[in-house]
């Protein structure tokens, strides 16, 4: 735990580079105590729960001996910063706000070479010798991590028959709730695709898990129920890795569940939790994204404009449904699609649907589309504490087209979407998506050393990125670290 | 005094301390995701193995005790549920069979699930390494037994809880079964009828009536053999199906095929045909077994001179489902998860629908499209809310919102949650705009298993021929040969076999795949399919290959046994379960159980002899059934037969596709010896 934050501190302090303007550093001395204090707490509570319920957790690999320096350079930074998350930004905060800020730098360049490993594996679904790749890739250079090890960290699809009847069997003979079994087999199967609907759908679940939940004699509900909770919440993790917005939404819950006084009494208390995750639904994801969707509005022209999005966010979805229904702006929009999931054309037909003048084009077309564009709309799965985002992977892809065409690239993001970690590259702890084309593994004329890496996520660095927009306003990518110090309190309940 | 005092303290905190553990196990417990229901069926199309007007389990054997591959027949379904990881069943049986059936599931022992983590991997260990020793099921009476005794016996895979027919059965059983003709007065104040059977559908509005059907019912059959489908895959499919709402019904169709190599006249007696239509897959690959939605169940219409020359179809499907396809070669399953909202209203409304299979899933399907129907049929549905939320979620969630501030009933806790789930579903990436059209509330699929046509054309022997008499015929080189050939057609079988045991044919059938499958998994030490078949308490089974030396059976060295004939269990503790096998017969593919009785010079291919058959000298007997204590004479010669519980057929008698039991035998049967040879 402790060698990769010095790793961090060291690349921070080497790269020494809070050169962002938007820092406010030194001006809120006693504000920033408070937060960082806070901030301390939460870090606490959170590794104490094992806030990363979702992700595995990666042991650090031989950092120890090489220098911080080298290593935060390495494309295949090892810190994977799922054990090392609260820490750091309980650091970052303390350290008023410089640090967690530094990677937009060193984080950005290191990010680039990994970057493009990421989208190569997304552009198809590439085959990847794995000791190829780490000899070809920049990160061998170091020589103490290679791709390889980064590889074995991504999560493996579920999505295979045998692996979900397993997975409906264990689940069946620990009597996990029935709508969680339902959960499972679409999150595993890839039914229910999006960080909102996976959020607002773990959420349900837990919410009917809890509606029928009964204290046992003798025990306290709000240390009972956690505990309960939490073999739920593993039969999730089991099918899939929870990911920032839901798990965001069950660290909100525990929170709540934490804080139930302990003299109220059952039935009050389950109301009172429901209504919570009630709450937590309605004004932090839907509310939110209308909030959202008149910020955008607001960014687009009343004729004319092209907007660019790619694969399918709940969120871009919503703003521009808005914009062309409610606010009447006239407008053409482009959904890119990636190779991962279907995604792109459902987001055609949705918005051809409501009559909105919609093309669809694969990634590989993005070239030529590009010059017609005036506005990129991206969603996100999670954002970054240094602005960047962890999203579809053929985000970052565009993104880069965008930025190097100087189109402004708004990301929708709502705050519960907002990590506190920050990345170094794409593929230490990512998911596999690979489910539906089962030749590769079956056929016999494949070469054995020959792994199919089709990855879900990609990191798009903080520096494509024109603004955030977010319930709290439009921003630039930078600034997420405020935010989330700032509304933590807000954000996260405590 | 103050020390008896703290002694009374004391034990009250202990009782209350115990009844606390049973509330905490079923806090634990939860909420069951499917309650399997299994019906023991009256076995009507399996006369004369089973009787469905007998009221005793000694005159005929109940359905759910008749032997497949040994095994009694219950124990199936209970090892499809324990593989896919439930832990509790409710079976329904006639009240006088409890008893019967509870002695002989002490008698088997099921595979544990497959289950990944340490835990389980653990607990697999343990049963393997305790295995055999035991029955791990557990037997508790459903009327008598609280909740809280279920989950106390942890050792058990699964806890079976045994119900009668209905509230009248226990009670009247004896009168009941007789005045069954007179009895089918409804009874005013539940509506139950006083018969000693009622159909499923009655029953199934029994057990939620006593507070039995908490979650929705998985309703399975006494009766599949499907090695190729198991349970976990159509649970796949059938969650796969809920987004978010589940179907209101879920069933399995299947291929027919079984059956229809055991000669033609056992053909006649096989399933009925059934025609069923059904829409193009709905689902996207991620489903194992794809999934249609069931459109028509019907029988067909009749062939010959009366037919009509066309199928009626109403236009109303062809509109809602236009490239539907009708088929008659498909068979029920009667493997049901029904949506338990949406039937119980359904029963409350249609008391004259007496059975699911014939009157409640046709008229789901019928209803999944027609529009009007459910209205029709009196039946109040429960909307899903989805008129509420159009659209605008937002909306929807304030709504929700004020009713939080009036305390909300569970019933709007539970449609808030379903809301929230379906308002995931709307934002997921992969979701399509909603139809303008108002979906049909009723949702009625179908899983269509693979189809069995490409093993019935190879590997099933025909009649006499075949590899088991050569094998059997030359000695020991030949024999592994043959057995090693049944394996690969067995594993190439297991792969599709897929029938139910409802008839005497595919009874046969079921049998014989077993056999196979046994003597395969014998040679090659390894679990049959997964675990498909249950193992039997005492030891492993045996064949004749691995039983030759002295395992209690008291089998002649002249006698020939093929490989792939199955011997029950030896037990050497009583003597009484030995099996005796006469000079110089000779046995082919047959299923033997203990007490079996062999004469000399017999001659067995393909039979089933069942618990104290005896067959008399040189008797020759082929494709035959053997009901239990039945009784073959001296060199009588039987073809295609079936002989009921404690049947006789006399001396030297012929016959050729009939059929004994214990009634007929002084009446049409003439030239039998009657009941003289005890």
């Amino acid at each position: 735990m402790s060698a990769p934050k010095d790793a961090a501190a060291s690349a921070s302090s080497s790269s020494s580079a809070p050169k962002d303007g938007a820092a406010p550093s030194a001006s809120l001395s006693s504000k920033d105590a408070k937060a960082a204090a806070k901030a301390a707490k939460a870090a606490k509570r959170a590794a104490a729960k094992g806030l990363a319920v979702g992700e595995r957790q990666h042991p650090p690999k031989n950092e120890a001996g090489t220098t911080a320096g080298q290593q935060a350079a390495a494309a295949g930074g090892q810190a994977t910063h799922q054990g090392r998350g609260p820490k750091e930004s309980s650091s970052a905060a303390g350290a008023a706000s410089a640090s967690s800020s530094a990677p937009a730098s060193s984080g950005a360049a290191a990010a680039t070479p990994s970057q493009t490993l990421a989208s190569l594996a997304s552009t198809n679904a590439s085959l990847l010798q794995p000791t190829q790749t780490a000899a070809a890739g920049p990160s061998s250079s170091t020589g103490t991590l290679s791709s390889h090890d980064l590889i074995t960290t991504v999560h493996p699809p579920s999505t295979s028959h045998s692996t979900r009847s397993t997975l409906l069997t264990t689940s069946l003979t620990r009597s996990l709730h029935p709508s969680i079994l339902q959960l499972q087999q679409h999150l595993a199967s890839h039914t229910l695709l999006g960080s909102s609907a996976r959020a607002i759908a773990t959420l349900a679940a837990l919410r009917d898990f809890i509606a029928d939940y009964k204290t046992p004699r003798g025990a306290v509900l709000n240390r009972d129920l956690v505990g309960k909770l939490g073999a739920q919440i593993g039969g999730i993790t089991a099918a899939r890795p929870l990911g920032t917005s839901a798990g965001n939404a069950v660290r909100y819950l525990k929170y709540e569940i934490g804080v139930v006084p302990a003299d109220m009494g059952e039935d009050e208390a389950k109301n009172h939790l429901i209504s919570r995750i009630d709450h937590f639904v309605r004004d932090r994801i839907v509310l939110a994204s209308r909030v959202i969707s008149s910020h955008i509005s607001s960014k687009l022209r009343s004729h004319g404009d092209v907007v660019v999005t790619f694969a399918r966010s709940s969120v871009v979805e919503r703003c521009l449904l808005d914009a062309w229904q409610v606010e009447g702006k006239r407008f053409e929009v482009i959904c890119v699609s990636g190779e991962t999931f279907d995604e792109g054309p459902r987001m055609a037909e949705a918005l051809l649907s409501k009559g909105i003048p919609t093309s669809c084009v694969p990634l590989t077309a993005l070239g030529s589309v590009m010059p017609r564009a005036s506005l990129v709309l991206l969603g996100t799965a999670s954002l970054l504490a240094d602005g960047a985002l962890y999203s579809r992977a053929g985000t970052a892809t565009v993104a880069m087209v965008a930025n190097r065409r100087k189109v402004p690239v708004i990301v929708c993001c709502e705050t519960y979407k907002f990590s506190e970690r920050v990345r170094l590259e794409g593929v230490g702890g990512n998911e596999r998506a690979d489910g539906h084309d089962d030749d590769l593994e079956d056929g016999s004329s494949t070469p054995s050393n020959l792994t199919k890496l089709n990855l879900v996520y990609d990191l798009t660095p903080a520096k494509y990125i024109t603004a955030v927009a977010s319930e709290v306003g439009l921003s630039g990518p930078e600034s997420v670290a405020i935010l989330l110090r700032d509304y933590k309190s807000i954000l996260f309940g405590s | 005094m103050p020390s008896q005092m703290d002694l009374l303290n004391a034990s009250s905190i202990g009782g209350g301390g115990s009844s606390s553990l049973g509330d905490n196990n079923l806090a634990s417990r939860g909420r069951r995701p499917l309650t399997p229901i299994i019906f023991a069926g009256p076995g009507s199309n399996l006369y004369p193995l089973c009787d469905p007007y007998s009221s005793s389990t000694t005159d005929a054997l109940p359905k759910a005790l008749l032997p497949l591959a040994n095994r009694p027949l219950i124990s199936f379904p209970l090892q499809h549920l324990v593989s896919a990881g439930f832990k509790h069943a409710i079976v329904l049986a006639p009240s006088h069979q409890h008893k019967a059936i509870e002695g002989a599931l002490k008698g088997v022992r099921l595979h544990p699930p497959a289950v990944v983590g340490q835990k389980g991997a653990a607990a697999a260990a343990a049963a393997a390494a305790s295995s055999s020793t035991s029955s791990n099921i557990a037997v508790v009476d459903g009327l008598s037994a609280g909740s809280k005794h279920w989950e106390s016996s942890t050792n058990a895979a699964i806890v079976v809880e045994l119900l009668p027919l209905g509230p009248y059965d226990g009670k009247d059983s004896n009168q009941s079964s007789k005045d069954t003709a007179a009895g089918d007065g409804q009874d005013e104040n539940d509506g139950f009828r006083r018969i000693a059977r009622p159909g499923t559908a009655e029953l199934l509005r029994w057990v939620a009536s006593i507070g039995k059907l908490e979650t929705d019912p998985l309703v399975l059959p006494l009766d599949l053999v499907s090695p190729s489908v198991p349970l976990s895959s159509f649970l796949l499919s059938y969650y796969s199906e809920c987004d978010p709402t589940p179907p209101t019904l879920m069933s399995l169709l299947y291929q027919r095929g079984a059956g229809e190599a055991v000669g033609r006249e056992r053909e006649k007696e096989g399933p009925a045909r059934l025609l069923a239509a059904y829409g193009t897959s709905s689902s996207s690959s991620s489903a194992p077994l794809a999934t249609h939605p069931l459109l028509l169940l019907s029988e067909p219409p009749a062939t010959g001179a009366a037919a009509m020359p066309s199928l009626p179809i109403r236009t109303g499907m062809l509109h809602a489902h236009p490239r539907a396809k009708i088929s008659t070669a498909l068979l029920d399953s009667h493997v049901y998860v029904l949506r338990r909202d949406h039937v119980l209203p359904l029963l409350e409304a249609r008391r004259d629908f007496t059975s699911l299979r014939e009157h409640v899933v046709p008229f789901l399907a019928k209803a999944s499209w027609q529009k009007g129907l459910p209205e029709k049929a009196g039946w109040k549905l429960a909307a899903d809310g989805e008129a509420r939320k159009t659209g605008s979620e937002g909306s929807g969630m304030e709504e929700d919102e004020e009713e939080d501030l009036d305390r909300p009933s569970e019933k709007t806790i539970a449609r808030q949650g379903q809301a929230l789930m379906r308002l995931a579903f709307e934002r997921s990436s992969l979701s399509k705009p909603r139809k303008a059209g108002g979906a049909q509330l009723v949702r009625a699929v179908t899983c269509i298993a693979p189809t069995a046509s490409m093993f019935t054309a190879t590997s099933v022997p025909t009649g006499s021929g075949g590899g088991g008499k050569q094998g059997g015929g030359k000695g020991n080189n030949n024999a592994s040969a043959a057995a090693t050939a049944a394996a690969e057609a067995a594993a190439e079988e297991a792969s599709h076999f897929l029938a139910r045991a409802n008839t005497l044919p595919t009874y046969l059938e079921c049998n014989r795949y077993l056999l196979r499958a046994l003597v395969a998994a014998g040679q090659s030490g390894r679990p049959v399919s997964g675990g498909a078949i249950p193992l039997l308490v005492g030891s492993m089974d045996g064949n004749a290959a691995g039983a030759g030396s002295g395992t209690g059976h008291d089998i002649s060295s002249t006698a020939q046994l093929s490989p792939d004939t199955l011997l029950p269990p030896a037990t050497s503790s009583s003597s009484s379960s030995t099996l005796k096998i006469g000079d110089r017969s000779s046995i082919k593919r047959c299923l033997l159980s203990p007490r079996v009785t062999i004469g000399k010079n017999v001659r067995l291919s393909g039979c089933v002899l069942m618990d104290g058959a005896v067959v008399g000298d040189g008797a020759k007997l082929e494709n035959c059934i053997v009901g239990p204590r039945a009784r073959v004479g001296e060199r009588s010669a039987l073809k295609d037969c079936d002989l009921g519980c404690g049947a006789k057929v006399g001396e030297r008698r012929e016959g050729r596709g009939e059929k004994f039991s214990r009634e007929e035998e002084s009446d049409d049967e003439g030239d039998e010896v009657a009941g003289g040879e005890d």
